[in-house]
């Protein structure tokens, strides 16, 4: 039997090292590191995609307009230095995240696209987490501009305010994460922010001056240490909400 | 392989699915239910949007819940209500859901417009979807569905809405996507699936009922089908007698094909069993078939 002439090219340098870096990955797959994750998810599904509904970015921008003239209003009404206004301001910094995040969420329901969106390859809560971070940067801007105009135009000092609002802001969102990094979304979400304003309420209107005393004269390096702590706190809960598992959460 | 290991789901203490055991190989596969009988259930855990209260299922050995994102890389879902945001083009959704599944981004424009093409959406990819009918929306729902080339494609009611050109040209799409993927169509429209699925599935009180080709299926039913002519004012006790499964007027009588399991008379003429029949006899006492 005649001998079978084989002819093979001997690949390129370029195919080689293609071909080692490819062993390479196979053999030594590279742990899964958060930080890349999220840079990975920014990458492939890049900011744009995060909001898909144009009727989000009219409310966000109603909601800017709503907060600052809402702060104008109390600022007013207030007129002096009372304390009143950073306990409000506290109370309140966080509901421009919880309406954004309602809205949202009520939105997806309603155009019935979450159902789909549960069995794509990034999850609800990966979604759900890096908007709360945005959304958190939106709130973030909307309390600066709410304390800036309340500071330029009557007696209030606009650190202590914005480190406040801050306060509340990280302290909500932290909350929320960590309430829905578990058990059913909707059910804790709604729980967790009830119990928030009803907390805070209550200490608001029912032991007023012990509340707004430890609000108004907490100094600001100690304002700057519980911030930087519920920064870390934030980022710690939403790592533990963006790597939840979603498989089963679908109600029927 | 995608295997369903004895899986059931209980709501409380209303069973929604029982005993379950199924196994999926590359072709098409027919899951004829009435509403109610558990078929949505099986598609939401075979999609991982809901767990099985026990059992399993697994792709190629593996449990799906322990696969995460990389089994739902390999899925392509048309849920019954398909939603989508008007203001969108179908191109714009598309591209979002490609987002959403991890497509590599310098190939999703290529492949949505093949997509779009395979549904014959081509022309409208950028006209708002707020415009389009019930049949267009559920076709961009279908090319969704296709976007990442699924080795398990999922379609729950996929021909609610589309006309008889579109239907047939749906049928022809999922022989041709057949050979290399596991095809699940959830349907009550027999004639949807009669002549395209390698396998019926069939689900009564919220268990297997029959897995296998539509001829065997049908084969059951021989010496069991027959058609009849037989004048209008008999027709009403024939009908409390027997199960009709079609009737026609014709000249003068009524020309009634039925179900007979045990006698035959000797004007009846024996008929094809189809799977219309098939479901129309098993399903006789659900609600929602008579």
């Amino acid at each position: 039997m005649a001998k079978d002439k084989w002819d093979i090219p001997y690949p390129d340098e370029q195919e080689i090292e293609r071909q080692a870096a490819l062993i390479v990955q196979k053999a030594f797959p590279e742990k899964s590191w958060f930080f890349k994750e999220i840079q990975e998810f920014k990458t492939q599904v890049g900011w744009g995609h995060l909001f898909p509904n144009r009727s989000e970015i009219i409310f966000t921008s109603l909601l800017l307009v709503l907060s600052i003239y809402g702060l104008w209003f109390t600022a007013s009404a207030n007129q002096t230095t009372s304390p009143s206004i950073y306990g409000y301001a506290f109370l309140v910094s966080p509901l421009s995240l919880v309406f954004l995040i309602a809205y949202a969420f009520y939105e997806k329901l309603e155009k019935q696209t979450l159902e789909l969106e549960m069995t794509t390859k990034f999850t609800i809560f990966q979604v759900m987490a890096v908007r709360m971070l945005v959304f958190s940067g939106i709130s973030l801007f909307l309390n600066m501009t709410g304390s800036f105009i309340a500071a330029m135009n009557f007696e209030v000092d606009f650190l202590r305010i914005w480190f406040i609002t801050l306060t509340g802001l990280f302290g909500f969102s932290s909350g929320l994460l960590w309430f829905i990094a578990r058990g059913n979304v909707l059910r804790r979400s709604v729980i967790f922010t009830a119990g928030w304003l009803a907390i805070n309420s209550a200490w608001l209107f029912a032991m007023k001056e012990a509340y707004l005393q430890v609000i108004f004269h907490l100094p600001l390096v100690v304002y700057g240490g519980i911030l930087l702590m519920l920064a870390g706190l934030f980022f710690y809960t939403f790592k533990k909400a963006f790597t939840r598992k979603q498989e089963g959460l679908w109600t029927c | 392989m995608l295997t369903i290991s004895n899986v059931s789901k209980d709501y409380g203490n209303f069973k929604a699915l029982e005993g379950m055991n199924l196994q999926f190989e590359n072709g098409i596969y027919g899951l004829l239910a009435p509403n109610g009988a558990g078929k949505t259930t099986l598609i939401k855990m075979l999609v991982t949007l809901i767990k099985p209260t026990s059992g399993e299922i697994l792709y190629n050995g593996k449990p799906i819940e322990a696969l995460g994102e990389s089994y739902r890389e390999l899925i392509g879902y048309l849920p019954q209500h398909f939603g989508y945001y008007k203001h969108y083009t179908p191109q714009k959704y598309l591209r979002y859901l490609a987002a959403l599944k991890g497509l590599e981004k310098d190939k999703v424009d290529q492949r949505i417009d093949e997509v779009l093409e395979m549904v014959a959406l081509g022309e409208v990819k950028k006209k708002k979807m707020r415009k389009f009918s019930g049949g267009m929306i559920q076709r961009v729902g279908i090319a969704q569905a296709l976007l990442g080339d699924p080795k398990i494609l999922i379609l729950d009611e996929p021909t609610a809405g589309l006309d008889p050109k579109e239907r047939a040209r749906f049928r022809h799409l999922l022989s041709d996507l057949a050979r290399e993927r596991i095809i699940l169509i959830s349907t009550h429209i027999v004639s949807d699936i009669e002549s395209i699925a390698n396998e019926i599935i069939m689900i009564r009180d919220q268990t297997l009922l029959y897995k296998g080709d539509s001829a065997a299926i049908c084969r059951s039913l021989q010496g069991k089908i027959y058609e009849v002519a037989m004048p209008f004012e008999d027709f009403a006790d024939f009908r409390k007698q027997y199960l009709t499964l079609e009737e026609k007027q014709e000249q003068g009588h009524m020309l009634v094909r039925f179900y007979a399991p045990e006698q035959q008379e000797a004007e009846w003429t024996p008929a094809v069993p189809q799977l219309e029949d098939v479901f129309l006899i098993e399903y006789a006492n659900e609600s929602s078939v008579r």
